[in-house]
């Protein structure tokens, strides 16, 4: 009875936010099982790997049914795959340490992106072109409610007359207005703004906030469960990638089709954008993580306050094959 | 306090005291993480911890709410008495007005974001918008349904449009109107809501509404249900002033208010 509660709390979230949770699932008769990817925005080239895994049938060829479900502003990604409500979450790698310090049981199994895409967009015309001008003006950001790099950017440059409003995703602000920032994904409002020919600036977060901007997450507890079903999720969603970057224009009239706000054009332009964002400078396979990182990720909510020192430590937060293999012993 | 206003004040406070105690208990027995139900008591604690941040946000999501309001019965009465007193514009306006209600303001907000300020002016004309409506149609309806015999009464004496507007239609309408009021006072709380999520400031301004999108992001489900138990706190602030300026005004002769004092007896 209180499995279904949970599941009846999560599914409350779920309508009060909006994500998109009409897709049944859990219909499977045969050992097939469905797994439900939540992802944290609209279909776009930032999850072609994944869209290009399910039409290619990688996914099928591995024994799993994938439902994926699109995000939007306020879908709490990290709490529906913490709670059971989706199977895996693309979720920002400080969603995923900030939930586990908050009694989530999250683990990160693939990183889409080796470097944060997240930036500052300003029209070129704004004399504004550093980060450090930007905290220091008294511009007006359209931003998410206080991310961890919001608060890193006011420790380091105070940002006491700035004005910050919500983040919608809509351009039409931002175009109306030639002194308006708002925060971007490189891969995406600046392509779509180059398109209309509206000359812009990314101010890059990366260099002040680098961890892994986009992280595929599963629960601890049901990835010991299904440790097999984990490892080929993650094969097939890493070979999706290595197709997806190969050949974007083949994957993305697929996904323009479920997101009319995007133009084709635009995704073609982002994938390549997009690409030495995901492929690893090291030579590493598409989607691997290190430790470090986490652990200056760490660091870095600490000192903002997003979650609490030691208490609930980065070291455990790969999901491993050494972890799979504790798992399955008996 | 005699003992029937002891009644209406203890009885809601045992209803609210059951249910938090069953939320309570429940929360205790199923382990539910935290961040998906927190416990009354944990709410409880994240709004101490944060009450100077929260009275501050609910200070300002209360005046967004209020001047929103306040413009909306001021255009309210107003329009509605003019559309009710001219029988063209009645048959002409009215269907329009309808069409006001059918606007969903979560839609529209973006848009009303292009055209006024960030921040509190946004707040105060997505709560004004959303609160026009109860009070137009009410003043409408009340201005409408007055008395055909009392009408004539006022035609047999030559009275002009705008006196028996004055003393007849207006008066008349009061208690209806009171109604739409209080429809009104607690829709604006929520178009201030809608208004602060598109464009309320963050960082130390923060309204209610950004308090929320930031706590929801940061996985504090204690401070989410603080910050909404606080929006409900300002509905009913202003619903409840709402309702003493309306029963203030039709105590001494209206139906509602002299049947429940004959019931207290």
């Amino acid at each position: 009875m209180w499995r279904s509660a949970r599941a009846a709390v999560a599914t409350i979230l779920c309508l009060l936010t909006g994500c998109d949770g009409s897709k049944e699932s859990g219909s499977a008769t045969t050992a097939r099982t469905t797994v439900r990817v939540q992802l944290n925005w609209v279909p776009e080239p930032e999850f072609g790997g994944i869209f290009a895994a399910q039409q290619d049938g990688l996914y099928a060829a591995a024994g799993i049914d994938v439902d994926i479900r699109k995000g939007g502003a306020q879908v709490p990604v990290a709490q529906l795959v913490a709670s059971g409500q989706a199977d895996f979450g693309v979720m920002t790698a400080e969603d995923v340490l900030t939930l586990r310090d908050r009694g989530g049981d999250l683990v990160a199994v693939f990183a889409i992106f080796q470097d944060n895409p997240t930036g500052f967009l300003v029209h070129e015309s704004n004399p504004i072109t550093t980060l450090e001008q930007l905290w220091t003006s008294s511009s007006t950001i359209g931003v998410d409610a206080n991310p961890p790099y919001v608060r890193l950017l006011n420790l380091k440059y105070g940002g006491k007359d700035l004005k910050l409003v919500p983040y919608t995703g809509a351009l039409a602000g931002f175009l109306a207005s030639k002194d308006a920032v708002q925060q971007c994904f490189i891969t995406a409002e600046p392509v779509e703004c180059t398109l209309r020919g509206v000359p812009t600036r990314v101010l890059s977060v990366g260099s002040v906030f680098n961890p892994y901007a986009a992280v595929l997450a599963t629960s601890a507890a049901s990835a010991a469960k299904r440790p097999d079903q984990v490892e080929a999720f993650v094969q097939a969603t890493s070979e999706g990638w290595r197709r997806y970057l190969a050949d974007p224009a083949k994957y993305n009239p697929a996904i323009a089709a479920l997101n009319p706000s995007m133009s084709l054009e635009a995704m073609n332009i982002a994938a390549e954008m997009e690409r030495p964002l995901i492929v690893p400078a090291d030579g590493s396979p598409i989607g691997s993580m290190r430790q470090e990182r986490w652990q200056q990720l760490e660091r870095e909510l600490t000192e903002v306050g997003t979650i609490e020192a030691g208490r609930t430590p980065a070291t455990g937060v790969l999901w491993s094959r050494s972890a799979r293999e504790t798992a399955t012993t008996p | 306090m005699n003992a029937s206003a002891v009644r209406a004040v203890v009885w809601p406070l045992v209803g609210i005291v059951i249910v938090l105690g069953v939320w309570q208990i429940g929360v205790a027995l199923s382990g539910v993480a935290p961040y998906l139900l927190p416990a009354p008591t944990a709410i409880a604690h994240a709004m101490w911890q944060n009450r100077e941040m929260l009275a501050s946000a609910m200070g300002r999501t209360a005046l967004g709410a209020a001047i929103g309001f306040t413009c909306a019965a001021a255009a309210g009465i107003l329009l509605g008495s003019v559309i009710a007193l001219i029988p063209f514009l009645r048959r002409s306006l009215y269907p329009l007005a309808t069409v006001l209600q059918m606007v969903p303001v979560v839609a529209v907000a973006p848009l009303l974001q292009l055209w006024v300020d960030n921040g509190l002016p946004m707040a105060i004309l997505s709560a004004a918008i959303v609160a026009l409506f109860p009070v137009l149609a009410a003043t409408i309806d009340g201005q409408a349904s007055v008395d055909p015999g009392l009408r004539e009464l006022f035609k047999l004496h030559a009275a002009s449009p705008l006196r028996r507007w004055w003393k007849l239609d207006f008066p008349w309408s009061v208690p209806t109107t009171v109604t739409g009021l209080r429809i009104a006072a607690g829709l604006a709380v929520i178009g201030a809501v809608v208004g602060e999520f598109v464009s309320g400031y963050g960082g130390a301004r923060a309204p209610l509404g950004i308090v929320i999108q930031a706590a929801m992001r940061d996985a504090r489900t204690d401070l989410v249900f603080a910050a909404v138990a606080l929006t409900t706190v300002v509905g009913f602030a202003l619903f409840g002033a709402v309702s003493l300026i309306g029963w203030l005004l039709v105590r001494r002769w209206h139906a509602s208010a002299v049947n429940e004092s004959e019931d207290r007896r």
